[in-house]
């Protein structure tokens, strides 16, 4: 065979398009729609924390990284549990606390964009909104109990996900048999359980009489997080694009970007680590997400580029997504200022 | 050879496969757009691998699954596995479906169960935790061209899965132009760790219409070859069952000549143009091409069978034109 012969295609290779990296990504904290509606002081109380917390993890990462170590903030809208709100004034009032605890807030994301996301050519919003929870979906892998031999489909219909067996309660009702009472189980445990179930959707009837999926916060949250760590793609190309603030807000939640850049200069949207700072009460929810990143598959063209282009940096990024995530849960204990009351606290007069 | 004498840590032992070829359940060939379209569904948001030349191909990227089970060795104890089987769908001339199933059984590094994260960042293998006795690779590949046991690792299942999947896909018409079977092969690698190892390689047919084994052994390197060379192969043996299969059926006076005509033309169009032996087989593999030519020697079968139906054509047309023109006494 003549060696200097080679025919190729160019459809015969894997186009995945390459996303820019942080070093990493700072999530700086959440609210519920409610907590966003009602008074300044509480989202004042955690921006404050925030904000040093972020001076904190930049300075980490840049003693690791070097000083011109990419870092970016982000801060995830609540708009799919509550889209009826007016995003002019939800987020004037975010952005201006934000300003005035000198908290940086690099990217705004949308929560319903994690479910379904308008694409773009070039910068122009093409009207196709791309269903990205539904495709997340169809990633997840579900962990075999043993004696999956492949001869039953595996099931991930029910929208129910754990991390082992489900406690023979379920066998029972099926079976109607009278069988020893077997506790739930985690699976690849050191000795004792932590048994987690995660609900990631469910099914219910709209006023239009159809069917429809209600996606769980911890699924797309789940998203969320897979978003940071640049690993989604829709037929190789980056599903998030982080489109420009424009002059004014949009009337309504959904005519945004899924991603907005606010500062020009920001560093990347995704990144190699992604930490969120997070109300102790997310605690659960982001349990829950890392449960379901554990059963995610990622594409491998883009975890191997996504390793060698850190490798290229001098950077071991690990397989396994979950691994590159972190959490920092705040706390609520507040000093108060001197002469300052807080909202709704209880304390004698 | 001692249990820990073959290959290094993180390299398969052994390669597991089958593959389901088929008729694609549509009245018309397909062109490559309304294939990529119809395999999109199998991993969305992936992307889809197409060849043009020599003849068009279309690969489906891969699904997983989870499997918790055993592998049944040639001899020796069972062994227990954990890990994930890839399924993938493969259109050649948009016309012959194959759904195509693997797994690489690995050495477990840990003697339980690692948390899953661990399994789907390593897609398409197992790893078998159960001690492994002495030569593995050989014993495991050679055990799963064997029988099959309820608890033991299910392909059939996985692949026939897959098959279903894109079968019932409501792009598809369901009229197929010809009758075809379904013809499954399964198929074994026994990984050698000497890495400039010559592949080896035979080939089975284990019943006459429908199963088929391959047995090969190649070095790591060659393994993703060795899997694209076992679904060429597949290809190529169901094109030969196709083709004999309507040669039986429309044999000398089994029917009325225009039926033959009508039902042998497009076997003839739609099946000859895809005879195209160790095409899509990677350079590495194109060895137990040349062997297979020699013997049993495909491409004689294959320009026998091709030869026989078209005198079957010319004698039907014949048949035809001499009940359609006149006589000549008229003349």
């Amino acid at each position: 065979m003549n060696g200097d012969t080679a025919y190729s295609e160019e459809t015969e290779r894997f186009r995945v398009a390459s996303v820019e990296f942080s070093h990493l990504s700072i999530e700086t904290g959440h609210f519920y729609m409610k907590d966003l509606r009602n008074g300044h002081d509480a989202i004042r109380a955690q921006f404050r924390q925030v904000a040093q917390l972020v001076d904190l993890h930049t300075a980490l990462t840049k003693s690791e990284f070097g000083t011109s170590a990419r870092i970016s903030t982000c801060f995830l809208i609540d708009d799919y549990f509550d889209p009826n709100t007016d995003p002019a004034e939800i987020l004037g009032k975010i952005l201006g606390i934000a300003d005035e605890c000198g908290l940086r807030i690099d990217y705004l994301a949308r929560e319903a964009g994690c479910w379904e996301t308008p694409t773009y050519v070039d910068g122009q919003q093409t009207g196709q909104q791309l269903q990205l929870a539904e495709m997340v979906r169809s990633w997840m892998v579900p962990e075999p109990l043993q004696d999956t031999t492949g001869r039953r489909p595996p099931d991930v219909a029910s929208g129910w996900l754990c991390n082992g067996r489900r406690s023979s309660d379920r066998d029972l009702a099926e079976a109607m048999k009278v069988v020893e009472y077997r506790p739930s189980e985690e699976l690849g445990r050191r000795e004792h359980s932590v048994f987690l179930d995660v609900e990631m959707w469910n099914t219910q009837i709209g006023e239009d009489g159809e069917e429809h999926t209600r996606w769980s916060c911890p699924f797309l949250a789940a998203i969320w997080q897979l978003l940071r760590l640049g690993m989604v793609r829709h037929e190789g190309r980056a599903v998030v694009q982080p489109q420009p603030r424009g002059n004014e807000w949009p009337e309504s939640w959904w005519e945004m970007p899924a991603v907005v850049q606010l500062n020009p200069k920001a560093a990347p949207f995704a990144a190699y680590r992604a930490l969120s700072i997070l109300p102790q009460n997310y605690l659960t929810i982001e349990h829950g997400v890392r449960t379901i990143l554990e059963h995610v598959r990622i594409d491998e063209e883009v975890l191997t580029q996504t390793v060698k282009r850190g490798a290229a940096e001098q950077i071991t990024i690990p397989q396994e997504t979950a691994q590159r995530l972190s959490h920092y849960f705040i706390d609520e204990v507040i000093r108060r200022r001197s002469g300052v009351p807080v909202d709704g606290a209880h304390y004698a007069r | 050879m001692p249990d820990d004498a073959v290959g290094p840590p993180g390299s398969a032992l052994a390669v597991l496969g089958e593959i389901h070829t088929c008729l694609l359940p549509s009245s018309a060939v397909l062109d490559t757009p309304a294939i990529v379209e119809l395999l999109s569904g199998v991993q969305p948001g992936s992307t889809i691998t197409s060849r043009e030349r020599p003849v068009p191909l279309v690969i489906s990227p891969s699904r997983i699954e989870g499997v918790d089970c055993y592998l049944i060795p040639v001899s020796g104890r069972r062994i227990h596995v954990i890990g994930t089987v890839a399924s993938h769908a493969v259109v050649t001339g948009g016309r012959v479906l194959q759904s195509s199933s693997q797994t690489r059984v690995m050495r477990s590094q840990e003697s339980s169960r690692q948390p899953w994260s661990h399994y789907l960042s390593r897609p398409g293998t197992i790893d078998a935790i159960s001690r492994l006795g002495t030569e593995p690779a050989r014993r495991l590949a050679d055990g799963h061209l064997g029988s099959s046991g309820p608890q033991q690792l299910d392909l059939t299942s996985i692949t026939q899965r897959m098959s279903t999947f894109i079968r019932v896909d409501p792009e598809l018409d369901q009229n197929m132009p010809f009758h075809a079977g379904t013809t499954r092969l399964r198929w074994a690698i026994e990984v050698d760790c000497d890495e400039n190892t010559v592949p080896r390689f035979s080939f089975r047919l284990d019943n006459s219409e429908t199963l088929r084994s391959v047995r090969l052994t190649v070095a790591d390197r060659d393994i993703a070859a060795a899997q694209r060379f076992c679904e060429d192969l597949a290809l190529h043996d169901w094109l030969l069952t196709a083709i004999g299969q309507a040669a039986n059926r429309f044999g000398p006076h089994t029917q009325a000549a225009d039926t033959v005509l009508n039902q042998l033309a497009p076997v003839l169009d739609q099946l000859v143009p895809l005879w195209m032996p160790g095409a899509h087989t990677p350079p590495g593999l194109r060895r137990p091409w040349s062997d297979l030519e020699a013997d049993p020697g495909f491409t004689r079968q294959w320009t026998a069978r091709v030869g026989q139906l078209r005198d079957r054509m010319t004698t039907a047309t014949l048949q035809v034109l001499h009940t359609k023109i006149p006589s000549s006494d008229l003349w």
